[in-house]
Order: C-alpha cells, then structure tokens, then sequence
C-alpha cells in the first residue's frame, strides 16, 4: 500500500495519507487508498501540466467511533426513534475521546477549508450501498482562533457520527436487510479541492466519470462510459443538479438538447462554494452551515469561468466556446473550451484514469472528481479524485421476446430502460396520476411516498413506483425530492414523462448510485419514442382517490424484464 | 526511606549537574539553587475545646520569572522546611519543561488533618490564607490542593482570600470543585497527560500501542485515569499494585489477559486499595507489591511512591521493558537511573510525565481568570498538545546532544527559567 501511515504531528503538514486509531478506515477511505495508489500511475506522466492525485487526506477510523458512543453512552438515543435533530443536539453535548483531542487541534492549526466526510463500514461497497446518506460537511478553517477552527472540526465530526443514525441510514439499513447497530462510521477529514476566489472557495470543475453507461447516446456505446461535469462544488451533482454530460469517446458530440434556448434553460446556473465570509447562521448539525450559491455572474467575477461557458450570441443564435471578446451576451456551462476545443486534456486524463481504475478494482466503477486550474504558471493543474465506487452491473442475460407477450397484458414497455434482470415477486404499485400532478406538490408528494416506503418495509414487500420528473433532484420544480431512504423499498423505479415533457435523466447523484448498485430497474417512459404506460389499466386498479400518491395491490405477480444490452423493459401481468 | 535523605539537598544537587552542563553564570546558580522567597509563619486556630492551638505554616516561592509562581498546599505531620523548598523548586522545572508561563511554589502547615474538626480544618485554611494573602493570588503566587487537602480546603482558602479583598478572585486558587471555578478534566489531567506522554514515546520507538503491555505501580487517581486513556489507545495493563491498609503491605493483582479497569475500580477504596478477597474471586493472581517492577512487559509505569526503583530491584526489570513513565514524584533513585540508561530503556522523566496536572491548572486559572469555562474536549485537547509539545521538545534535544531525557527535560526547564532570569535583568 502506496505510503499510507499513521497520523503524526511532526510530518502532518507533508503527510498525504494519514489515519487516526485501530479500527477500520470504512467503505468510502477505503475507496480512496485504492485512489492514492492508482494516482501513482505513469500513464499520468503524460499530462505534465497536471497533477493527478487525492487531497491531503487523514481517515480516524471506526476504533474512536466505537469508544464516541461508548464513552457517551449514546446507542440508547442513537437507536431511539427520535428525529435527526435530536439525535444530532445529543451527539453535540457528547465528548470525543480524550485520545484524539489533540490531534485535532493540531489539525485544526492548518487554516485552509477541510472536508468533513463520512466513511461508514458499508458506504461504498458494491453489494450495500450507502452513497449519500451520511453527512458531509466542508468547514471554512480561516478563523484566526484556533481554538474556534478546533471548536468547528469536533462539531462536524460529531454530525458525521450523529448521521450513521439519522433516518434515512436506519431505513435503508432495515431494507437492506442490515443491522444498524452494527454499522460504525469512520470519519475523513480532507482538503476541500480548490481555490479560494473573493471570499468564497471551490473548484474550477468538479465531476462524476462512470466507466459503465446506462443511457448511450449516439454513436456512444455503454463501455464508453459517461462523465458528469459541473462548476464548483460537487454538492451540484450529487444533489440531483443538471450537470454537463460528457461522452468521453466524443467529447465534441453535438449536446443532447433540443435547441439553444433548451440548454440556456436547462443547465447549471449556480454552483456551490464554501463561504468564507461572515458566517450567517451557527447551525453545527446543518451540513450547509458553510456553503453558499454562487452565481454565473459571480463566478465570472472570480475568474472561474474560462473553461466552463460558453456565451450566446443572439446574432448569429449560436453558441461560442468561452467568454465572447465583446465579453456579452448569456453564459453556458457547456465546458467547451475542454471538451470543443481541447484546451485542456481533462477529457483524456479522465479516460486512462477510468481505465486505469478499472484495471486496479476489475470491475466498473465511478470517481468523483474536482479540477483546479491554476493561475500561476509554476504550479500545477490539479485533478482531485475525492471517491470510488463500484458499479454493479447484472450480467444476467436476458431475452425479451416481445411476440410471446399479449400486448393487453403489456403495463410498460421502455427502450430507455437501465439495468438488467427479471423479477416476479412485485404485486404492488405505487404512482402519481398524471393529472393530479403538479411540480409544485413535489415536496408534498415525496412525503406522502416516504410513508407508503415505511409501510411497504414493515410488510417486507417491494413496488413498483411511478412519477415524473426527476427523481431524487433536490431541487422540487425538476423533480419529486426524495432521497433514496424515502424510496428503499422500490423494486422498479419509473421516470414518467408528463405532458409531453421530455424526460431529462441523471446519472451523478448518490441516489442513482444506489439505486444501480441495488440493481434496482430504472425505466424511463418518452413519449417521444416507442415507449408505453398503460395509465387507463392501471388508473382502472385504483380505488384511492384522495391521497396524491396512489398505491394498488394485485392480486397475481407482475412479470419485470430488462434486457441491460439493448435498454429495453417490460413489464406485464 | 533513607533517614538522612533530604529533599532539598537532592534538588540542589540535581540542579547544579545541570547548571554546570548548561554552564550557567554564577549568579544564576546562586539564585536558582534556592528560593527567591521563603515565608514562615504561625496560624492560631481555636480549636472545638475552645482551646487555641497554634500550627506552623509555610510557603516557599522558588522563582518565578517566568510567572506567577504556583504550586500546592500540603496538610502533613511530618513536613519540613527542606521538603517544601525542594518540592518548590521542583514545581519551577516542571512548570517550564512544559512551557507554561508560571513560577515554581510550594506551601503548607505542619498538621494530621485525620485529627482536626472540618471547622477546625476551615480556620486552618482561613488562617493560612490571612497570614498570606498580601503574598498569593492570581498575579502573584497561585496555591492548589497537595498532600491532604482538597476542593473543599481550596474552597475556603478562596474565600477568604475573596472576604479579605472585597471582590471575586477565582483565578487566585486552583483545584476547586466544578461548577464553583474548577476546571473540567482535571481529575482525568496528570493520568491522561503521562498517557500523553507515553504515546508520543512509543511512536517515536515505532511501536504500536495495541502491541505493548503494562505494568502499573499504584492504583490511585493518576494510575486509574492512565490505565483508562492507556486501554482506550489500545495498550494492555497486565498488572496493578497498591497500598493493603489491613496487612500494613502493598499488593499486585495480576491478569496476564489484561486487567479490567472497571471491574477493579469497584472494589476499590477511596485510598487505591483493593480488595484481595474479591480480586481474586475475580481471578486476579495476587502477587507481593514488589512484584509489579518483574513483569515481562514493555512499559513500567510507577505511579505511587518516591524512591520505588532502586540500585536494588532495577536488575530485575525485565529486558523486555521499553519505557518507563514517571507517573509519581522521584520514583527512581540516581543508582537506579543509572542502571535503566545502561539498559537502553527510553524514560519519561516525572516532572514531565506527570505534568499534566500543573498544566490543567494553569488551564484552570486561565478559565477563571476569564470567567470563561471551556468544554473537557478543549481542556483536554490542550493538554494533549501542551504535553506531546512538551514531551517532542524534551525527546529532540535528547537525541540531538544524545543525552538521558532526564537530563534533558532538566536541561530545556532549567536553561528557559534561567534565560528568563537574565532578560528580566536579575542575573
């Protein structure tokens, strides 16, 4: 293993990769050692104007998670049914163990932001995935108290340790068939990837690359793989945002939207950063406490726009890669200064990384990622890869022979469908009608969805749910917001396009993640293509008219297939 | 112990070996080997009888150049001058190895307060402070709880030194209760600190904690809190021993898996002493006191008495033993250190080790200076840093003049209380 040692006040400053205790290092560090080795890579030496590694990186593993709660005596509250933040004001007013105070203190001597993030046991592995459900929380660290910057670090590592018992890990832990209370979290504390512009910090790009992907394009081929890019921090993909997609074998390719004015429309307009300002409101168990949006226009002012827009020249309706020489006209986070015109190899180091890493896991996998581009020649761009995961995919193989198939009996039928398989066990569905719709009771309706999930966990039944828009977006005009622990006990998730609304998939977001490493069939309805949903059939079924989110029971089975090579689904009684 | 051995005389000796290495000025000897200030004085307390009974009382202040001077009060039949000013001067160095800015002092009134009246013990206390209240206080000379006293006697101390002054002086005394001017964690302070101490010496060796075990002598207050921070780290206590009031004998209990702090500590008194009935229906293997120097361990900790290695038990440590960590005062006679070096064992000199205590006081001063009390997690996360600072200090100049870390720890303390002699323009 690549120079990975234990923590040391003496060297800390120049140590890459330090832990802390004897426990274990959890899903998501152990993702990064693999990380630290394959940054070591010569086929990196072919970008000389890049720096291919992981942030300053120092792991307290699981050991001090255990004597936390010990010590504090807090299993009872941390089990307890009581909300988050109750659970988070307990973890608070308890104390972390006397053997690592110090350590952190003369952690928190540095005075650059740090990442906070979770590294819980199960986190990250292929088979029970936990993306996203923990917390993370990035801490600004430009107090000129130390003791204030030490005060800031305990308080985010005690939310890390409080979110191993929020809600959403007890509920996916129960429909994973795991045990809480044998979870333990371990803790990373990293150097936020980036720099500091005006009074805010964050990269010049951040990203996702997924070697496998579920939704080719084009001449693109699912091996090809996929890359997710955005401005800042990568709180915007994760989140559910529109980041740019990138096909990393045409990274010219024309962009998947139907006009100018669609893409003006419907990509990024903010990003995220961490606030070095004035701190607006104390809130130690908000994972937000320290980040802001920052705007197109302010970003601009920071200089941060130059590989990531392109301007629209209302003249000529077209878009021009980069800031215009008239310097007029709107901004679009289009990245194609890289990926158009090549100005920076960001394309192809994510290439050999992808490939590299696949040679190293043997397996597919994603890495989130963030660039800094630096603006003083004698140092380095830098590639920050901040995660790895692996990517399940079914190798099942599946026939669907659709002549076999009665068309009445037919429910569903997509060529946008993602995953692999069959499954005969589900008789319920859960779905929105279409005409009771409106983006405007997402939030509602992503409540009302949690509550069907409790109930269908404590019948240990699965379903399959039916909506429209994006699911898991966090933000509720482009999609219903749940998180995956709101939706754990889907067996089939469906992406309805509503009213000739054309369905905008995400492929970054933690919840996707999971929803994948479960093999969890995501099927996709377009209206502008062969796909089908017979609502009248399923409509007909219903007898509940007063709730938004609808639930019918059959009585027989539903047949499920998805056939992952040609991207088709079916499913029918 | 040695009937002619006198505290002082060892503490001057010690400090001219090292005045001599450092190649101090004259005038720095001369002012350093003994105290700046001596007080003497008689308390006059009415006793429950009615009778006044009239009790000796002193306060030495060593130095304190480099701060108020601080140090504790000691209830004792048998205290001597000679005593108190070695202890005084002992407080100095410790004070600076770990780089707090106060003095060396020590204080106290020949009594057995076993025999006073809690009233009577309150007048002591009162009469103490009224004798010296013109001498001590948050500026001056900062006393704390020693040998037989208390939060309780700081307490009455503090007030009166309050009743005398019109005001309210928190940060004149330390060792008072929490929530009454006290400072969180400093029960845990000395045990934690030498724990501290022993971690840094262990990364140093590159040796693990988990793949270590100890040997404890002693089983009070700075024994159980190191053994508690020591187990928690991952390090395995094999052996504790303490004082058995009942055979007049000190014991060792013994488990070759590891001790269990908590199951010890419930039947224990509030001296250290356990219960050997019940240890050993817990399965401990009970072993004469002496015993706990033999053990084939890597880490020796005394934690109880002066003296208790000597030229005469210290061929019998075990060539395993990597390190000891002075947890009480002058556990190892000068033979005995003599013979530790020729075995190569690393050591953590006392006043080092068992810093921690001064520090979280000094810590308590600050807060009730301020008026403003920290969490234990910032207590104690300064402790950490101050004694691991403390403790890389003392470690890089043993191995850069390749010398004992004794000496070395006598050396960084001596030459910062010198140094700050002589920019203050007194030598």
């Amino acid at each position: 293993m690549k120079n990975i040692k234990e923590f040391s006040r003496k060297t800390f400053l120049q140590d890459s990769f330090t832990y802390l205790g004897s426990g274990s290092f959890g899903g998501k560090a152990e993702g990064l050692k693999l990380l630290h080795e394959i940054s070591e890579n010569p086929i990196f030496d072919k970008y000389p104007d890049f720096e291919v590694s992981i942030p300053k990186t120092i792991v307290i593993t699981t050991s001090y998670f255990d004597e936390f709660m010990e010590q504090n005596n807090l299993y009872p509250v941390a089990l307890s049914e009581k909300d988050d933040k109750l659970i988070s004001y307990q973890f608070q007013k308890a104390s972390l163990p006397p053997g690592i105070l110090g350590d952190l203190r003369i952690i928190a001597s540095k005075t650059t932001p740090l990442a906070i993030r979770s590294s819980s046991l199960l986190e990250d592995s292929a088979e029970t995935p936990m993306a996203g459900i923990y917390a993370t929380k990035m801490i600004p660290g430009n107090q000129p108290d130390p003791g204030t910057r030490f005060l800031k670090l305990t308080e985010a590592i005690k939310l890390i340790y409080a979110s191993t018992f929020f809600s959403a890990p007890k509920i996916s832990m129960t429909a994973t068939g795991n045990d809480i209370y044998s979870e333990k979290m371990a803790v990373i504390i990293q150097d936020v990837a980036g720099l500091q512009h005006n009074r805010r910090f964050y990269p010049d790009i951040s990203g996702v690359a997924r070697s496998f992907n579920y939704y080719p394009t084009g001449h693109s081929a699912s091996e090809d793989g996929v890359i997710s890019l955005a401005l800042g921090l990568g709180k915007f993909i994760v989140d559910g945002g529109n980041p740019w997609p990138d096909s990393p074998a045409a990274p010219s390719a024309p962009p998947p939207y139907n006009s100018i004015n669609d893409m003006i429309k419907n990509t990024q307009v903010f990003c995220w950063a961490v606030n070095m300002n004035i701190l607006r409101e104390y809130n130690p168990i908000s994972e937000n406490e320290y980040l802001i949006k920052v705007s197109l226009k302010e970003a601009e002012y920071d200089n941060s726009l130059k590989y990531s827009v392109s301007t629209y020249d209302p003249y000529s309706d077209r878009l021009e890669p980069g800031i215009s020489i008239s310097g007029k006209g709107p901004r679009v986070i289009t990245f194609a200064p890289i990926l158009q015109n090549g100005e920076l190899p960001l394309n192809n180091i994510l290439i050999d990384l992808m490939t590299v890493s696949k040679e190293k896991i043997k397996s597919q996998l994603e890495i989130e990622f963030a660039v800094t581009i630096s603006k003083d020649p004698a140092i380095k761009n830098k590639l920050s890869m901040l995660q790895l995961r692996p990517l399940n995919i079914s190798e099942e193989k599946v026939t669907i022979n659709f002549s076999m198939i009665k068309k009445e009996n037919i429910i569903l039928k997509s060529v946008n469908s993602m995953g692999n398989g069959t499954n005969n066990n589900i008789k319920d569905i859960v779905f929105i009608n279409p005409d009771d719709f409106n983006f405007k009771d997402s939030g509602k309706i992503a409540r009302e969805i949690e509550t069907i999930n409790k109930q269908m966990i404590h019948e240990n039944k699965k379903y399959i749910l039916i909506g429209f828009g994006r699911w898991g977006s966090s933000d509720p005009w482009l999609g219903i917001p749940v998180n995956w622990s709101m939706i754990s006990a889907s067996g089939v998730i469906v992406e309805a396009s509503l009213h000739g609304r054309p369905v905008d998939m995400s492929q970054g977001s933690h919840f996707f993640h999971n929803i994948t490493n479960l093999k969890i069939p995501y099927i996709c309805i377009d209206d502008f293509s062969e796909d089908f949903l017979n609502w009248n059939w399923i409509n007909s079924h219903c007898s509940n008219t007063n709730s938004l989110v609808k639930r019918i029971t059959l009585d027989n089975h539903l047949k499920i297939m998805i056939d992952g090579k040609i991207h088709t689904g079916v499913i029918y009684r | 112990m040695n009937k002619t051995y006198n505290a002082f005389d060892t503490a001057r000796e010690q400090f001219d070996k090292i005045a001599e290495l450092l190649d101090l000025e004259q005038a720095s000897k001369d002012l350093l080997r003994e105290p700046l200030r001596e007080f003497h004085f008689s308390i006059p307390v009415r006793m429950d009888d009615n009778k006044v009974k009239i009790f000796k009382g002193f306060r030495v202040q060593h130095n304190d150049a480099l701060g108020p001077a601080k140090g504790g009060i000691r209830f004792h039949p048998q205290e001597t001058i000679d005593t108190v000013r070695a202890l005084a001067m002992w407080m100095t160095w410790k004070c600076s190895v770990v780089d707090i800015p106060l003095g060396g002092a020590k204080g106290g009134i020949i009594c057995d307060p076993h025999n006073l009246s809690q009233r009577e013990q309150e007048q002591l206390c009162r009469g103490w402070v009224r004798q010296m209240a013109r001498n001590v206080g948050p500026l001056i000379d900062i006393p704390a709880p020693d040998v037989m006293t208390t939060g309780q006697h700081m307490l009455w101390m503090l007030d009166e030194y309050e009743v005398i002054y019109g005001g309210k002086y928190p940060g004149a005394i330390t060792g008072k209760p929490v929530g009454i001017g006290g400072s969180l964690g400093r029960i845990e302070a000395t045990g934690y600190g030498l724990i501290f101490t022993v971690r840094e010496a262990l990364r140093e060796m590159e040796i693990r904690v988990e793949d270590t075990k100890a040997s404890v002598q002693g089983f009070g207050n700075v024994a159980q809190h190191a053994i508690e921070l020591y187990n928690k780290l991952g390090g395995k206590v094999i052996l504790v021993s303490c004082w058995d009031q009942d055979s007049g004998k000190s014991r060792a209990y013994r488990k070759t898996d590891g001790i269990i702090l908590k199951e010890l500590q419930k039947i224990t008194d509030n001296f250290g002493g356990i219960n050997k009935e019940k240890a050993i229906e817990l399965g401990y293997e009970v072993l004469p006191g002496e015993a706990w120097i033999e053990q084939d361990v890597e880490i020796l900790i005394p934690a109880a008495l002066e003296n208790s290695i000597t030229a005469e038990n210290a061929s019998s440590i075990s060539d395993n033993v990597k390190l000891i960590a002075e947890g009480a005062n002058g556990p190892t006679t000068i033979e005995a250190d003599r013979i530790i070096k020729e075995k190569g064992i690393f050591l953590i000199p006392d006043f080092l080790a068992n810093a921690g205590g001064v520090t979280c006081s000094y810590f308590e001063q600050v807060q009730s200076n301020t008026n403003y009390f920290w969490s234990k997690e910032e207590v104690l996360s300064k402790l950490d840093a101050k004694m691991t600072d403390a403790f890389i200090s003392v470690s890089d100049l043993a191995k850069k003049q390749k010398i004992y870390t004794r000496d070395a720890a006598y050396i960084l303390a001596v030459d910062r209380v010198a140094r700050a002699c002589s920019s203050r323009g007194w030598t």
